[in-house]
């Protein structure tokens, strides 16, 4: 049996660096790929921290990059030694949500490293990682233009989640606010520029994220020493912003969402809900005819858009990176990133 | 052919497993906890079950009940007969149709980790059929 070095999640709380088994190609449109560079996610956070259960002993980790060592019968379109980055999100290309170009909520969703509930797909914290339906879920890296391996590592997730946030939602010269300047938020923050923003705003309590908010033109609202909401109808002639982005997947960050959002505007969230329930101000929100846009994001419909303007030089997302440590101290790791001493974090296997 | 040969067999081995896993120092409070209703629908041969997950007991019953779902599955025998053997894909057999779920998603999500140490338990429970077939 071959095995590998992988961050394995024992029990929430308990991550270690073991030796487990390597996967290995089932299906003939699987492909298997040694691991370039993996990142730590704030979705990695759901089972760590317990709030997203799972059965013991998962591979975690859904980010990464790497070069195809093993392809299936039935793959086309990468071969072995390509370099490529692969969706977080797995989905079949076949059901009725796929062929509505909803693979997020394909009826198969499978997402790397969370374990049975998704799908049993081992993560890509790891030496290696099989990767299923490769010709759908994979994107070879591209070759020429800007970007580095740690820029289009993001495009398997925060890049394209926090672009589709804006995407679907934006009109060009709208205003965009975005609760949260953790990853996702700022690669929203970032898209929303690319986008044909007019004035982006960024709302958290972290000063190092807010100074990462503003390094990328974007105006820091600090919600520990003003109020949002008056912030951003200062700022936008007392309308409110056209689109608000929930970066956070906390009802509090919902809530404060609804009271930024202009009349005839837009609340998009890309933060993750499992509650079974929340109190909304939904009068509020009727009366100003909010679209509401959500759900476990369409990665792969945004990889080859997120790619090429990353090529272009107009997304850099790897400048969000605050930590870059060997795959050995992901047990460290996780709990910088737990107690938010770590913006993002990304992990070399090969360490 | 089909693995289990009628309904009481459906009843033995999978209402078996749910059982056990009411007893199941890990998982059997977690179950209990869940708060759901959670209905079965086996075909060939055909089978309705109820697993009611709730304190003090978790009850499993077979034929119409009169309680309400929050989560209905549907899917043959077999499948199922796979699944608790942990040779099947959920997430693969929903893409397929194979399985269809109704209810909402988030609770149907926190169900299936609390099945898979109870994989070893359901290998166990079907060891005397698989011999007898061997």
């Amino acid at each position: 049996m071959a095995t590998m070095k992988a961050v394995v999640l024992r029990k929430p709380f308990e991550v270690v660096v073991d030796e487990v088994e390597r996967p290995t190609i089932t299906d003939p449109a699987d492909v298997l790929m040694r691991v370039d560079l993996t990142a730590i996610c704030g979705t990695d956070l759901h089972p760590y921290d317990g709030r997203i259960e799972l059965e013991e002993d998962v591979v975690l980790g859904h980010e990464f990059v790497g070069t195809v060592v093993e392809v299936g019968s039935a793959v086309n379109l990468v071969s072995e030694g390509d370099r490529a980055v692969a969706s977080c999100v797995v989905s079949c290309g076949h059901c009725r949500n796929c062929r509505r170009e909803r693979p997020g909520q394909c009826a198969g969703t499978r997402i790397f490293g969370l374990g049975l509930t998704f799908g049993s797909l081992s993560g890509g914290q790891a030496e290696y990682v099989v990767v299923p339906n490769a010709d759908l879920t994979l994107r070879k890296l591209p070759t020429e233009g800007a970007g580095t391996d740690e820029d289009k590592l993001f495009v398997g997730d925060i890049m394209a989640t926090g672009y589709e946030a804006v995407r679907k939602a934006i009109r060009p010269g709208d205003s965009v606010a975005v609760v949260g300047a953790g990853p996702v938020g700022l690669c929203a923050a970032m898209s929303a520029n690319v986008l044909g923003a007019s004035r982006v705003m960024v709302v958290d309590k972290v000063a190092a994220r807010l100074k990462e908010a503003e390094a990328i033109g974007a105006v820091a609202i600090d919600a520990s020493a003003s109020d949002p909401a008056s912030a951003v109808q200062d700022l936008t002639d007392w309308r409110g912003a056209d689109v608000v982005i929930d970066a956070v997947g906390h009802p509090s960050a919902l809530l404060s969402a609804c009271s930024l959002v202009a009349s005839g505007g837009a609340i998009s969230i890309p933060g993750v809900y499992m509650e079974d329930s929340i109190e909304l101000p939904f009068g509020d929100l009727y009366l100003k005819g909010v679209t509401i846009h959500q759900g476990v994001a369409n990665i792969i419909n945004y990889m080859d858009e997120t790619l090429a303007l990353i090529a272009a030089g107009k997304l850099d997302p790897s400048r969000f990176i605050s930590h870059r440590m060997p795959m050995s101290e992901a047990t460290e790791a996780y709990r910088m990133f737990f107690e938010r001493e770590a913006t993002k974090i990304v992990l070399d296997p090969t360490r | 052919m089909a693995f289990f040969a009628d309904t009481n067999e459906v009843d033995k081995y999978i209402g078996g497993v749910f059982r056990a896993a009411a007893e199941h120092p890990e998982s059997g409070p977690k179950f209990r906890a869940a708060g759901i209703n959670l209905r079965v629908l086996y075909t060939d041969p055909d089978c309705e079950m109820w697993i009611l997950m709730r304190e003090p007991a978790m009850e499993v019953t077979i034929g119409p009940s009169d309680e309400t779902a929050d989560i209905t599955l549907m899917m043959r025998s077999d499948t199922g007969d796979k699944y608790w053997r942990g040779e099947y894909n959920l997430a693969v057999g929903l893409a397929k149709g194979e399985v269809k779920a109704k209810g909402p998603v988030n609770k149907i999500l926190k169900l299936v980790p609390l099945t898979k140490p109870l994989f070893p338990m359901y290998r166990d429970l079907v060891a005397d059929k698989d011999a007898a077939q061997a």
